[in-house]
């Protein structure tokens, strides 16, 4: 892997050292056996050529059998002598006429030469003159005897004793008589030259001899050169072979490393889990790993050739640039660079932070940059979710503190009408006044109750603790009730109310008690915040939605504050300054409601004009009930036979405004201080009900409850009507699997009492609908006529 | 030419005078027994087996002649050679195999195989340098080779073979 080549070379440099170096003088050595190997081949071609012309020089001899020619110079000059001889003898025979003739005839000792006549002698004698002539010619002429026969040393004995010869010619190319008288004269210069003639042959025949002596030595001196200069180019090529075979031993070797070094860098690479991109100078991608092409959805191949770039950006303030690859080779000119953060552009479009460690390499000359990214994104959310968190810790913190600000403002509010009112009462003694103050004190109160139970309903709808039950009801009859209930208020403010809108509504499916719940908050709203005005409220049926339009002309808000106005504790400027009481959770708890039955709340409104409220819920038509039970609805003063009562109840106080309660309307009351206490009255006496407190000491209200039905005594069966401050669905169900048969929230009203006494089956009856929030709007609302008369 | 100048006219010189003497005796002496003339002499003897042919220069002369120029190791400078192709001296006698045997005047004797003649090889020459040749000139017959046409006429073997002074020719 050429990005690593650098440290890699570092790393096995101790190992790769000794090897190195002994390839170098390896080559060294080669280069100069390599020399010798040219050298010994210029010299054995030399000598080659050299044995090629000698072997030549053998092969067409130029020369003649030289040794023969001159001993035949001398055979043929003995055969002269030998000739004249002879033609000597023929004369002597000739000259005693026939005796030696005759003689010589018969008695010849076998030679033919000594019968010859002298004529045939005298020719046989020119014959061999002429060949000898010849054979001096031949010798004088042929270059070929120069050196042997004209050598210095020789002292031109050739020469002359040719030159004797010729001087022949004339006395045998003569007459016969001539010849004949001269036979002796020629026979002695023949016999004087003879011994010179000898010497001369032996010397040239010497010289020959050392001709050829030299000739052989020159060819043997070539051959040993060539022999040696072979030898030495055998020893060299050897020399070669050998360590041709150490370098290439060596060379495997390092070959071997590299590969091993190789692999394992390559396993790094394919299974490292970040991602790896390699950089060419000019910032495009040459090379990446698998973890890469997860990273960015892309195939390797395709990814191959695209500028940074494309895959990596940054994010700054004026939106994400490119990163380019000029940029990230400045920032490793001075060493590796780890650490930044960046954000990589998925092929398919998602953005993931990660972050960027790189160093620039050299490969093959050329500068590369190797980067090193990381998916950071697990990192980054957590590090987001903390964040969030702590906003969270910090805005419920501020939530906390906001609420406490606000409930104790609203609570000392009422409070102070309540203990002012008391105040007054208690030094008046004016019995028309102390009515006025009881009606300050009822209002302070009730607002109070509100508060609680407004909280309440907060807390349950965030706790997602909001049940939605839906059932055909008449929508006609449930937004008339809520007008009539807000009527007196409208009128106390100079307002009218009214509904609008063409034709009724009818039945429809939907929960009409959150509805009504949430409807009543947005007109009482709409009437506390407009005075000399008007209120209407128009239903609208839009196929299965259902939109009701809470118009007002009341001080309105501006659009910023309409756009906080359904956030919790949030009481805006104007309710503060035209000092309208509330706790800022009413529009809260609204929407919130509205939202759990799959609608919403929205608000338009113009500061000094007037706001529209407009509740958008799904309410699709419904057949309205066989037989609708329309007498129980009506509420009206309840006329109830006295009854003998249990009240179980902790608090001395709240005892003694119950038993006060019961009693005026002429029940009988035994008191329990605790669960226990409550267990052995029932055990003892037989009551019409129990009224049962829930949180008490020694023994709760679930035991108590619990311990009477399984008890033998005589109240095994009897009514129990959990009487609590704890409210909640959770709760109620809890009770009425302890075995208490009707839950009244606290705190307890002298209406409420005198309907559950009056209804002593109402298991099914609207009792049981007696769950606190609603039941206790009701009554805040109705201060109007029916039960303020009936309570006083 | 290590023949120094003092002495090179010396042959020419003599040869001359011999050939003046040839002349001369030929004229002034008394016919040989055999009455022969130098023109008329015998040159050559051919022995095929029991048959003997002699050929003077005229009978050689009328025969087809080759000519080639060549250089000998014998001689100094180029020499025109005259005379009869060996392989159609051969062929004329009907000698197609077998050995023949050349010998010279001074019995110098040679044996070559007959198919070792080539057409292109020796000729009898009768002539050197457009004269007939002497005795004391290699004559009268030199079995010669165009040694310069070819390497292979110049081995020992071919040199040994250039018999000069040739005057008998044995079928063998």
């Amino acid at each position: 892997m050429a990005p690593r080549g650098a440290s890699k070379e570092t790393q096995s440099g101790t190992g790769s050292e000794a090897p190195r170096a002994s390839l170098d003088a390896g080559v060294l050595r080669l280069a100069v056996l390599a020399g010798i190997t040219a050298l010994c081949l210029v010299v054995i071609v030399y000598l080659l050529t050299e044995v090629r012309q000698k072997l030549d020089e053998l092969a067409s001899s130029p020369a003649d059998n030289m040794q023969w020619s001159l001993a035949q110079l001398e055979v043929e000059y003995l055969k002269l002598q030998d000739a004249t001889s002879r033609a000597r003898l023929a004369k002597l025979t000739r000259e005693p006429q026939d005796l030696t003739a005759r003689g010589a005839g018969p008695g010849g000792s076998g030679d033919q030469g000594e019968t010859q006549p002298l004529p045939s002698a005298l020719r046989e004698l020119r014959r061999r003159y002429d060949i000898l002539y010849a054979r001096f010619e031949t010798l004088g002429t042929a270059s070929l005897y120069n050196r042997a026969l004209r050598h210095p040393a020789q002292g031109g004995t050739f020469d002359r004793i040719r030159t004797e010869v010729y001087a022949l010619a004339p006395l045998i190319d003569g007459s016969d008589p001539a010849l004949t008288e001269a036979l002796a004269v020629l026979d002695v210069r023949l016999e004087d030259m003879r011994p010179d003639l000898r010497r001369m042959l032996s010397m040239a025949n010497l010289r020959l001899v050392a001709q050829s002596d030299t000739a052989r030595l020159d060819v043997q001196s070539v051959l040993k050169g060539l022999a040696a200069a072979s030898l030495v180019l055998l020893g060299a090529l050897t020399a070669m072979v050998v360590l041709f075979r150490s370098l290439a031993r060596v060379s495997q070797k390092r070959l071997e490393q590299k590969r091993v070094a190789s692999a394992r860098l390559e396993t790094i690479f394919s299974t490292s889990r970040d991602a790896i991109l390699m950089l060419d100078s000019r910032g495009k991608i040459i090379d990446t790993n698998r973890a890469a092409a997860e990273m960015f959805a892309i195939s390797p191949e395709r990814v191959i050739g695209q500028p940074v770039g494309r895959l990596l950006r940054r994010d700054g303030t004026d939106g994400s640039t490119a990163i380019s690859g000029r940029a990230l080779f400045d920032a490793c000119a001075v060493g590796p660079r780890t650490g930044y953060r960046l954000i990589a552009r998925r092929c398919d479009g998602h953005r993931i932070p990660v972050e960027l460690s790189m160093d620039s390499s050299d490969s093959q000359g050329a500068p590369i940059l190797v980067c090193v990214i990381r998916d950071i994104s697990h990192q980054v959310a957590a590090d987001a979710e903390l964040k969030a968190s702590r906003d969270k810790a910090l805005a419920a913190e501020r939530a906390k503190a906001r609420f406490l600000g606000v409930i104790s403002h609203e609570m000392r509010t009422p409070l102070n009408g309540i203990l002012g009112a008391i105040d007054l009462m208690a030094e008046n003694d004016d019995p028309a006044e102390g009515r006025r103050f009881l009606e300050v004190v009822r209002g302070s109160a009730q607002t109070l109750l509100q508060l609680v139970n407004d909280v309440l309903d907060i807390t349950q709808i965030e706790g997602g603790d909001v049940a939605i039950r839906r059932a055909p009801f008449d929508l006609d009859a449930l937004i008339d009730d809520i007008l009539a209930s807000e009527m007196p208020r409208a009128r106390a403010q100079d307002n009218r109310l009214a509904r609008i809108g063409a034709g009724a509504t009818g039945w429809v499916l939907g929960d009409a008690t959150r509805l009504r719940q949430v409807l009543l908050n947005l007109v009482s709203n709409a009437v506390k915040f407009t005075r000399f005005g008007s209120i209407s409220v128009e239903p609208r049926q839009q196929g299965d939605r259902m939109e009701i339009l809470v118009r007002d002309t009341g001080i309105g808000m501006t659009m910023e504050e309409a756009g906080r106005v359904f956030d919790d504790f949030v009481r805006l400027d104007g309710a503060i300054r035209h000092q309208i009481q509330g706790t800022g959770l009413g529009l809260g708890i609204a929407r919130q409601l509205a939202r759990a039955m799959g609608g919403d709340i929205e608000v338009a409104s113009a500061p000094g004009k007037g706001s529209v409220f407009t509740l958008s819920l799904p309410l699709p038509a419904a057949s309205p009930p066989v037989e609708p039970p329309a007498p129980n609805t009506e509420p009206g003063p309840v006329q109830v036979s006295p009854q003998r009562i249990l009240l179980v109840e902790d608090n001395a106080t709240n005892r003694f405004v119950a038993r006060r309660l019961l009693e005026r309307d002429g029940h009988r009351v035994t008191e329990a201080a605790d669960g226990r206490e409550g267990v052995a009255a029932a055990a003892e006496t037989a009551f019409d009900i129990i009224l049962m407190d829930v949180s008490m000491p020694v023994m709760d209200g679930f035991e108590a409850a619990a311990a009477i039905r399984a008890g033998p005594g005589p109240n095994r069966s009897t009514r129990i009507v959990a009487l609590t401050a704890h409210v909640g669905e959770e709760v109620t169900e809890r009770l009425r699997a302890a075995g208490l048969d009707d839950v009244v929230a606290k705190p307890i009203r002298a209406r409420v009492i005198r309907r559950l006494l009056a209804d002593p089956d109402g298991v099914r009856g609207p009792s049981r609908r007696l769950t606190p929030p609603q039941e206790a709007l009701g009554p805040v609302r109705r201060m109007g006529p029916p039960d303020d008369s009936s309570e006083g | 030419m290590p023949l120094s100048p003092a002495l090179s006219p010396l042959p020419f010189l003599r040869h001359i005078l011999a050939t003046l003497f040839l002349g001369l005796s030929a004229l002034l002496a008394a016919l040989p027994p055999n009455g022969a003339t130098a023109q008329d002499a015998p040159l050559l003897r051919l022995t095929l087996g029991d048959e003997v042919i002699t050929y003077d220069l005229a009978a050689l002369q009328d025969m087809p002649a080759t000519v080639f120029e060549t250089t000998t190791i014998w001689t100094e400078g180029v020499q025109a050679f005259r005379g009869i192709r060996m392989t159609d001296f051969l062929a004329r006698h009907g000698i197609e195999g077998g050995v023949v045997q050349l010998i010279a005047a001074n019995d110098y004797a040679i044996e070559i195989p007959v198919d070792s003649f080539r057409p292109d090889g020796a000729i009898l020459a009768y002539e050197r340098n457009g004269r007939p040749m002497t005795l004391r000139s290699k004559g009268p017959l030199w079995l010669v080779y165009p040694y310069d046409s070819s390497s292979d006429f110049r081995s020992e073997v071919i040199y040994s073979n250039s018999i000069w002074q040739l005057d008998r020719i044995i079928v063998k």
